[in-house]
């Protein structure tokens, strides 16, 4: 079937081919940008779409290259062959050029029905109804995206969904951990999308809290998306590989390069254009002022998405970037609430906030009569006193036992009691902090079932 | 003629009984030693020759040849110079003991039967024919005394540690001359040493140079040291550099209960092999931190070689093993660790011999969180790699972590907390409370064989731990949310226990439960960041 469909490309070039055809195209158009970042955004630019570009075939795309190559060596001077892609099509040069793509295009159609319409695709192109829809707003958009897990699933919660990235370092601080965990697991008790790249640190809290909020929606529900830097079967970075397996069981994997592409420094701001273009927000976390990881959130407020940072401690290192950010007009994000907001989940969202904050600080309404003149007469439960100790920030014991007036025994025999039933945490350095996603101690119920937090048809 | 000198042999701390026989006979001139002599042994003939001959002795100018008996022993070392110029003496007739050749059995009998009421000799001679001092006195002189000897002539600088030993005459001597001369009248009129008085070393108060309350603040893991000194735990404390983590280290020997004489003994003995004994000290009345770098190899760490000698866990007998840099050490250096920890003591064994030192410590880890040291810092910024983070300490997993009790985090100070000169308690009356506990504890465990509370095998927990019912639940529930092993879970009885024993009360309450998990270790769970 594929050679049937070679030959009969090249006859009917200018004819409108098979769609088969087409999508053969965009895969290997896509297997090219593996290589050549930026080559098919140029095409595209050059063909004024996608759509026209998908016309070309393998020599005219080969000379295309080879025009392009010419005209930045020549520099600007000699680029008299700007007259578009045809002229360009008879330049010798590319003859060698051509025969090589044409062959990979042929490799590419021999492999035909495994992205036919099979139950999970693990390739959609341009031209299929699945592309995702937000990706066609994207300058350069990826001709194909290569997929794994649920893609069929997921391309549908992609489409139909909120979406939303949460970004960030790739080392980050405990608080950071902690941020993303809670935004990204509140957000997905809400019923969005939370994608990320699934690098180390934020990416992958990220992810591990969407699939831990997410569990329990059905078999093929999609919990959480992950955009790669490398292709979408390679497991990368390596410490990842059981974040991985779970991603490609309970969410789904997207990359616009090949299978088996390894993962290079430089192919991951291309992921981060993706990510940005499959969001309708994006979550700084934590990044140092010059980040890479923080590329995502540039690229969306260069797509009009809407940014969202969450702050850090000023001065700090990884607080710079989110700084930055919020400096240049992005909004604040203190929880998912903030995001919420922004997707225009409004009153929702507030109410269920509120009653989150109610189950961490407990009986929190009687706290008056304990700081009234009942204080000094009834022994205070110290509890109580670690707790509202702990509302200011993390504590190391030693402060928290002067703060609560007991010995360092009693104190940590009380925080040992907090922290079983899972309204404080260690977090290192002899150091508690109230734990902010309540989600050992909160009723799965209460989180899970949120009115009108479920999906959303009908994207604008 | 024939002429011989009891002296003892050891092996890692056990004597074996030698007798140094001379045989001098007129022949060509020669001096051979046999009976498996290691090398410094061979060499002992030159020593010997020089020291006689400076002595102003004459030495034979016949075939001389010395056996050290029994002869399928090995023997090391320079003990033996000083007992073979002594035979050698005897045999050519230049030193007489009194009533010599009457008194003595020859022939077939036992051998503790031939050195009945005979004084034995140890040392190493210079060529000038002083005696120099020789290592392990205290555990030869035991041996001699185990085999049937009464009096021990042996260098002036050993003299006080084997004075230790009851019913064992000491002539401590500083040449070859007066060697002979104590030989020579039998022990009559020699000065002997005096037992030194062990109620007044062990009850000198320590040296005030590291105190408890030298360190500002940190209550958090002073009181976390406490409850580990109280029940011999073992300990893993990690914090950035600069934090303390050493002053802590150095200042725990301190807290712990003052040594017992036989403990103090014990340890002698094995300082006193090592050749660790200051020149003249009797006892080593201090329990020993031992520090030893992360470059040790297994055979420094845990004893061993081809003349087996106590490793630096040996060293630590009683006191403790302070390991920095815990992830750094060899991989087969800390394997090595495992038994000693089990087991309290090292058994080494070679081809002939298989050689046990004592060592049961309290093992104090030291880690910084990650390889730079500030991750969680909230001053400094942490530099390492995730990856790096995660290799640094996968390095810990493993059996080892199963023998560490307790966990304490060591966070470096605020500069206000830092400043703070509140009054800290000092060592003596941590130690007052660390000793009240050992005791409730080994009243408890009588019988059991062990003793102190991290010791305890599942059984003496099940049969000897009393746990509230509030106490039972705390911790069920801890089990369940806080996904804690049952191993864990049995280390945080322990713990529980011990702090129930600080407080001195009959069983554990929620409130010692509670308190043991907080030094539970966290594991994977814990954050990177």
């Amino acid at each position: 079937m594929a050679t049937t469909c070679h030959s009969a490309e090249d006859g009917a070039r200018r004819d409108d081919p098979a769609q088969d055809v087409l999508r053969a195209r965009a895969v290997w158009l896509a297997e090219l940008a593996t290589w050549r970042i930026g080559f098919v955004g140029a095409l595209v630019a050059e063909c004024g779409g996608l759509d026209v570009a998908l016309r070309l075939g393998p020599g005219e795309v080969a000379a295309a290259k080879a025009a392009r190559r010419g005209r930045t060596r020549r520099s600007a001077a000699a680029g008299a062959g700007a007259d578009g892609v045809a002229v360009a099509g008879r330049a010798a040069a590319g003859d060698a050029e051509a025969e090589a793509d044409g062959s990979r295009f042929a490799a590419v159609l021999s492999r035909g029905p495994a992205f036919e319409a099979a139950a999970d695709p693990s390739v959609v192109t341009w031209i299929d109804t699945a592309y995702p829809p937000q990706l066609r707003e994207l300058s350069d958009p990826p001709p194909a995206l290569f997929l794994g897990g649920l893609t069929a699933a997921g391309l549908e919660a992609l489409a139909r969904r909120h979406v939303v990235a949460v970004v960030g370092s790739r080392s980050p601080s405990a608080y950071g951990r902690e941020m993303a965990r809670a935004i990204a697991r509140d957000l997905t008790a809400a019923g969005v999308l939370v994608i990320s790249g699934l690098a180390l640190g934020i990416d992958a809290v990220a992810h591990e809290a969407a699939l831990e909020a997410g569990r329990g929606r059905g078999p093929r529900a999609v919990s959480t998306v992950a955009v790669l830097g490398c292709g979408a079967d390679v497991e990368h970075p390596p410490s990842n590989r059981r974040l991985f397996a779970r991603v490609r069981a309970e969410g789904l994997l997207a990359s616009e390069f090949s299978w088996g592409v390894g993962a290079r420094p430089w192919r991951f701001p291309a992921r981060n254009r993706i990510m940005a273009g499959l969001s309708e927000a994006v979550v700084a976390v934590e990044g140092a002022e010059r980040s890479g990881s923080l590329i995502t959130a540039r690229y969306a407020l260069d797509l009009g998405r809407d940014v969202l940072a969450v702050p850090g401690e000023a001065g700090r290192r990884l607080s710079a970037g989110p700084h930055r950010l919020l400096r240049q007009g992005a909004a604040l994000c203190e929880s998912a609430r903030d995001v919420l907001e922004v997707l225009g989940y409004g009153d929702l969202a507030l109410g269920w906030e509120d009653r989150q904050r109610g189950e961490i600080s407990g009986d929190g309404e009687d706290d008056a009569d304990v700081d009234g003149e009942g204080a000094g007469v009834e022994t205070v439960d110290p509890a109580r006193l670690l707790m509202r100790a702990l509302d200011e920030g993390v504590q190391t014991v030693d402060r928290l036992a002067s703060a609560a007036g007991l010995d360092v025994a009693a104190t940590l025999a009380t925080l040992a009691g907090l922290e079983v039933d899972g309204a404080v945490e260690a977090c290192g350095g002899g150091a508690y902090r109230l734990r902010r996603d309540t989600g050992g101690a909160a009723p799965a119920s209460s989180r899970r079932e949120q009115p009108g937090a479920g999906q959303r048809a009908g994207r604008g | 003629m024939l002429a011989s000198v009891p002296s003892e042999a050891l092996t890692g701390l056990e004597g074996h009984a030698v007798d140094v026989e001379a045989d001098v006979v007129a022949a060509a001139p020669s001096f051979s030693i046999v009976g498996l002599p290691g090398a410094a042994v061979q060499e002992s003939r030159e020593r010997v020759r020089a020291a006689i001959v400076n002595s102003s002795y004459e030495f034979p100018s016949r075939r001389i040849t010395v056996n050290l008996a029994p002869a399928d022993l090995r023997k090391e070392g320079p003990s033996f110079d000083l007992p073979v110029a002594l035979a050698l003496l005897q045999a050519t007739g230049q030193v007489r003991r009194r009533g010599a050749g009457t008194d003595e059995p020859r022939g077939r009998c036992a051998d503790d039967e031939r050195r009945r009421g005979r004084i034995a000799a140890v040392g190493e001679l210079g060529l000038d024919g002083s005696v120099r001092s020789v290592t392990g006195a205290l555990a030869i002189a035991e041996g001699l005394r185990r085999h049937g000897a009464t009096g021990l002539v042996l260098p002036a600088a050993n003299a006080s540690e084997a004075a230790l030993v009851a019913g064992l005459d000491v002539y401590p001597v500083r040449d070859l001359r007066e060697a002979a001369a104590v030989l020579a009248a039998d022990g009559d009129g020699a000065g002997r040493a005096a037992a030194p008085d062990v109620a007044d070393l062990l009850s000198a108060p320590p040296p005030d140079d590291t105190d408890w309350s030298d360190i500002a603040g940190q209550s958090q893991v002073k009181r976390a040291l406490e409850v580990a000194v109280a029940g011999a735990h073992n300990v893993l404390l990690s914090g950035p550099p600069g934090a303390g983590k050493t002053m802590f280290a150095r200042r725990l020997p301190g807290v712990m209960p003052p040594l017992t004489l036989d403990e103090a003994i014990a340890v002698t003995r094995v300082h006193s092999v090592a050749g660790l004994l200051p020149a003249g000290a009797a006892l080593v009345t201090r329990r020993a931190l031992r520090a030893p770098h992360h470059t040790i190899s297994s055979v420094g760490l845990v004893g061993g070689g081809a003349t087996p000698r106590p490793g630096e866990v040996s060293l630590a007998h009683l006191g403790v093993l302070f390991l920095d840099e815990f992830p750094e050490f060899g991989m087969s250096a800390l394997e090595g660790l495992r038994q000693p920890l089990e087991d309290g003591d090292v058994t080494i064994s070679r081809a002939l011999t298989s050689v046990c030192f004592p060592a049961r410590i309290m093992l104090v880890a030291a880690m910084n969180p990650c390889p730079c040291g500030y991750l969680g810092d909230r001053e400094r910024a942490c530099a390492c790699p995730a990856f790096r983070v995660r290799q640094y300490r996968s390095r810990l997993s493993g059996p080892l972590l199963d023998r560490i009790d307790l966990r304490i985090e060591v966070p470096r100070l605020a500069p206000d907390e830092r400043r703070r000169l509140d009054l800290d308690e000092t060592s003596a009356v941590v130690r007052a409370r660390v000793t009240a506990a050992r005791e409730r504890q080994l009243a408890r465990l009588r019988g059991t064989g062990a003793y102190a509370n991290a010791h305890m095998t599942v059984r003496h927990l099940r049969r000897l731990c009393r746990l509230e019912p509030d106490a039972v639940s705390l911790l069920d529930r801890a089990y369940e949310r806080l996904r804690i092993s049952a191993r864990a879970c049995d280390r945080v009885v322990k713990v529980a226990q011990t702090i129930a024993d600080l407080e001195g009360a009959a069983s554990i309450t929620v409130a010692h439960v509670g308190e043991s998990l907080s030094y539970r270790f966290h594991g994977d769970d814990l954050p990177l960041g």
